[in-house]
Formats: structure tokens, sequence, C-alpha cells
């Protein structure tokens, strides 16, 4: 599962993410700049609100010192305004924030510490703490989204291929690199998460119809036999495949493999992903012929391994043909 | 729904908070087994067991739902001609509670009418036996007409109870709705009893 080939792809991978620059020499700089802005965003997002309140006073302090530096003999009073109590149900209150999101960071916590538990790297507890910190931060700054289960599937491949990276100054710096990652590789398919557009023409429903349309325009027969005889929409299967960028479906470097190929396609990658989709009921017409509703909806559930290059093959073959 | 195997089939849909034990009642009842860490669900995962209740074998439909929000808005699809909703709750944590109190609420506004409804009070491997508290819960499910379970998965406990208490009603509906009899009647509460006579088995009870 975890070959030597995954360390070749990262490169292809970062390149393709528009994580870095396709000028090599301006990698060092690149990297340093990212690093330190996802430490800038660690401080900002991860800080409890007693610590932030506290060097906010802090610094309060120290510029108050600096004003009244004659008045000496008189010790300041820590002021917490009523805004920033505890118990203030003020709603710009640092605490009122903190504790509704902690419903948000509950689930966070749940999900990174059930996410691939037969993989030991995983029961690590510093990488659950990364792949913690990184889901908090991409929530809190994609408050339309916030944390939608599953996330953490996306995000378990790319830690894992950048905190192995044989490097060690990379592997130190794998969990930023892997947040900014996440983010580009992300960036194409938000609107599928936001559940304000569920119903919209960019939402997951309509993602889900322009699947089976390009189903029925190039294999008729499975469409019909799909959606009319044996009722199996795409709701039903695809709905997985598609917010997770069909993580589930595949054995890590095959996830990458394929990545790669959605985020290098000119087409795009919502585009490319769907063909992709196509692709793989296509390659199992035989089987989904022949079964009906359960047999179908499990094989679907549970697709089988498959040789990737051919799955990319055919899904190449149905280019231009997804309905904007 | 296509299957093809004789006896009746029925849809059932799990509902509830999000690790709760969903996938794990229904991996312990379907397959046996069980993981501490099971992954998180994702949409809903669709799975079929058999199981003989009087002499009629019976295919479950079963679709083991995501607990987190996002997911509720596809909802409708897996409950909308559900003919049993069995819903979860973690017995150490009241909030999940209140989260089936609420699938209820959407269940009588949206499923079909006379849908069968069973409470699982997951998770008492957790609780000492004596510290088990479900006073509270047997009465909220008796007055939605619904039985209460106290199940582990871990433990492999009333699993099988809750499912056959299930089926059994849905047999039991299906048999008075086929001999066109009188409307179903309220069904009472019931904690973890199978025990209840039945009739015998009508020859037409496919539909």
């Amino acid at each position: 599962m975890y070959t030597t080939n995954l360390f070749y792809y990262i490169y292809s991978v970062q390149l393709l993410l528009g994580y870095l620059p396709t000028d090599r020499g301006l990698w060092p700089y690149e990297l340093e700049k990212k690093r330190s802005q996802y430490s800038a965003y660690k401080e900002e997002f991860l800080l409890n609100p007693s610590e932030k309140l506290r060097r906010i006073e802090e610094s309060k302090l120290s510029r108050k010192k600096e004003l009244n530096i004659e008045r000496i003999g008189l010790l300041p009073r820590l002021e917490v305004t009523n805004e920033e109590h505890p118990l203030s149900s003020g709603k710009s209150s640092l605490w009122n924030q903190y504790f509704q999101e902690s419903e948000i960071l509950e689930q966070i916590d749940r999900d990174v510490k059930r996410t691939h538990p037969d993989i030991s790297f995983f029961s690590a507890k510093s990488n659950q703490e990364s792949l913690r910190r990184i889901l908090i931060i991409f929530s809190k700054l994609n408050p339309s989204i916030r944390y939608v289960q599953g996330m953490n599937e996306v995000l378990a491949p790319l830690f894992y291929v950048f905190k192995n990276d044989p490097d060690p100054s990379s592997s130190a710096s794998a969990e930023a690199d892997t947040y900014f990652c996440f983010v580009e590789l992300l960036s194409g398919f938000k609107d599928n998460y936001c559940k304000h557009l569920d119903n919209s023409s960019v939402g997951i429903r309509s993602t889900l119809s322009k699947l089976s349309q390009l189903l029925k325009r190039h294999d008729e027969e499975l469409w019909r036999h799909m959606e009319v005889t044996t009722k199996v929409y795409p709701q039903y299967y695809a709905f997985r495949w598609i917010t997770l960028l069909l993580t589930m479906e595949f054995s890590f470097n095959v996830c990458i493999h394929i990545w790669d190929a959605i985020l290098g396609d000119p087409e795009g990658p919502p585009d490319t992903l769907m063909r992709i989709c196509c692709a793989m009921l296509i390659l199992v017409r035989k089987r989904l012929l022949a079964g009906d509703f359960t047999a179908n909806i499990q094989l679907l559930q549970h697709y089988p391994a498959t040789n990737i290059d051919h799955l990319l093959h055919i899904a190449n073959r149905l280019r231009g043909t997804v309905a904007s | 729904m296509g299957s093809r195997s004789p006896g009746v089939s029925f849809k059932l849909v799990l509902l509830g908070d999000g690790r709760v034990g969903k996938t794990s009642l229904v991996l312990r009842y379907v397959n046996n087994i069980f993981s501490d860490k099971q992954e998180a669900t994702v949409q809903a995962s669709y799975l079929t067991k058999r199981l003989v209740v009087e002499g009629v074998p019976i295919t479950l439909s079963i679709w083991d739902t995501a607990g987190q929000e996002k997911f509720h808005a596809l909802g409708p699809i897996y409950y909308r001609d559900a003919d049993a909703a069995l819903l979860v709750y973690d017995i150490t944590d009241s909030d999940t509670f209140v989260r089936v109190t609420k699938w209820v609420k959407e269940l009588k506004q949206m499923a079909s009418k006379d849908i069968v409804m069973a409470i699982a009070a997951n998770k008492s491997d957790l609780v000492r036996l004596k510290n088990i508290e479900t006073q509270e819960a047997v009465s909220y499910a008796e007055s939605i007409g619904a039985s209460l379970f106290v199940t582990s998965a871990k433990a492999g406990t009333g699993i099988d109870d809750v499912f056959s208490d299930i089926a059994k009603r849905l047999l039991e509906k299906r048999k008075n709705s086929a001999d066109g009899l009188s409307p179903p009647q309220p069904k009472k509460g019931i904690l973890i009893v199978d025990d209840e006579p039945e009739k015998e088995p009508p020859p037409k009870c496919c539909s």
C-alpha cells in the first residue's frame, strides 16, 4: 500500500496543487512563507480564550507601563470587560464563540481518533494532533463549510505522504504543507460541502444528477438498468465518491494517483472527477447489468480493486462530455 | 426492492447522533463483528439480513445512515419509504437522546404514517448495570408507540432482541393490512420482552 512511488507523486502533486511555483529555485522561499503563515494560523485559531485574553491583557499592561512610567507605586488592576467574561452572553464574547465552536471541535476530535484505526501511524498521538489542528484551522477559515464528516479521510493520505517524506526538514513541516495542499485539493469542490447550496445548481444534488446524465449519454443501457429497473440512484453510492474525492474507495497510493489526474486535467477538477466516477460505473457494467438493487448497491459501496491506469484511460475517453 | 428472495422484505433505517454506535449495532447484527474504532459513516451504508420470524422468511434491507447534520439534507431518501426506523442513542450521553426525540418529530412529519419505531439505548457496557437509568427513555418510547432496548454492540447484548422485535411488529402490521382487518392498533412500549403470543402467520403475506 505504501510504496516508494508515493514520494515521487508528492512532488508532482505539490506542483499540481499550485502549492509551489513551477520555478524550483523559488521553492525554499515559498515554503518558508507558507510555513510561517501556518504558524500564524495556529497562534490565531488554536489558543483558548483565556490564553488569548491573557495575552491581550499582557500587551495592554505593557503599553500602560510604557505610558505611565512615572506613576510608579500604583499596581495596575487586571481589567476584564463585561464582554469578555466567560459568563457573558454577548455575541462578540470570545468565550461565546468558543462555546459555539466546541461542538465542531468535538466532532473533529472524534473523527480524528477513528481515522484509519488499522494503521498504527494514525494512532500516534502527535499525528492525531496534527490532523486535528489542520481540520480546526480549516473550519475556522471556511465558516460556510466548517467541518464535514469525512474530511479527515481526505486529509489522511496527504498527511501520511508528507510526514513520511525521507527528507527530515520536509517531514518536520508536514503539518503546514499538508494544510495548504488540503486547501488546494478541496478548493474546486467546496460547493459540494456547503449545506445551503445542496439544492442549488452548484450543490451536491446537481453534481449527482450530472453524473446520471453523463452515464446516460455514454451508456444508456447501463443507465436504464441502474435508474429505471433497479432504482440505484447516484445519491446512494456517488455521494461519498464525490464528497470524499474517492478516498474511501481506493488505497492511499491509488488516491494520490487519481487526485494527481484530477488536479492536473485541463477540464478542471470537478468535471474530471465526474468522468472518473462515470468510468467506474462503465468498468463494472457487466456485473451491474446482472445485479439487482442489493447486489448493485453493495458492489458500488465496496468498489472492487481495479487497474487504475485502465480506469483513467476510460475516463479520458469521456472527455468533453460533462454537461455544465 | 428487487430482492428475489422468498418471503417478505422490509426496509429499515438507522438514525441517531454521530458516534452513538449505529454502524457497530448493524455490523454486530449482520456480521457479528465489533471494532472499538469504527470509522465514521459518510452518508449511508446498505446491508441486508435474512431472518425467520414465526416461520416466515424475512429480508431486512438496512440503511445505516451518517450521524452528522450535514448529511441530514439527504436523510429523506433513506427514511421516506422506510417500513421501520431504529433510533439509536448513547446511554452515557443525554444529548444524544435529545437528538432521538428530534428524529422522531421529523419522522412523524416526513415518513410514512405507520412507520414502526424502536429505540436502542446503546453502549450499556459502559455503565454498571444498576446505574442504567432508562425510566425517562422508556416512558418516552411508550408515548410514541416504540419499544426501547438496552443494547451493547461491544458486548453483543440486546441486539438480536431489538431487530427481531422490529421484524415481528413489521410482520404483524403486514398481516393486519393484508387481512384487511382493523387498522393497526396503537402499540405499547415494551422493554426487552419478546414473549407476546402470536397468531398463525397468514398464507399471503407478500406485497
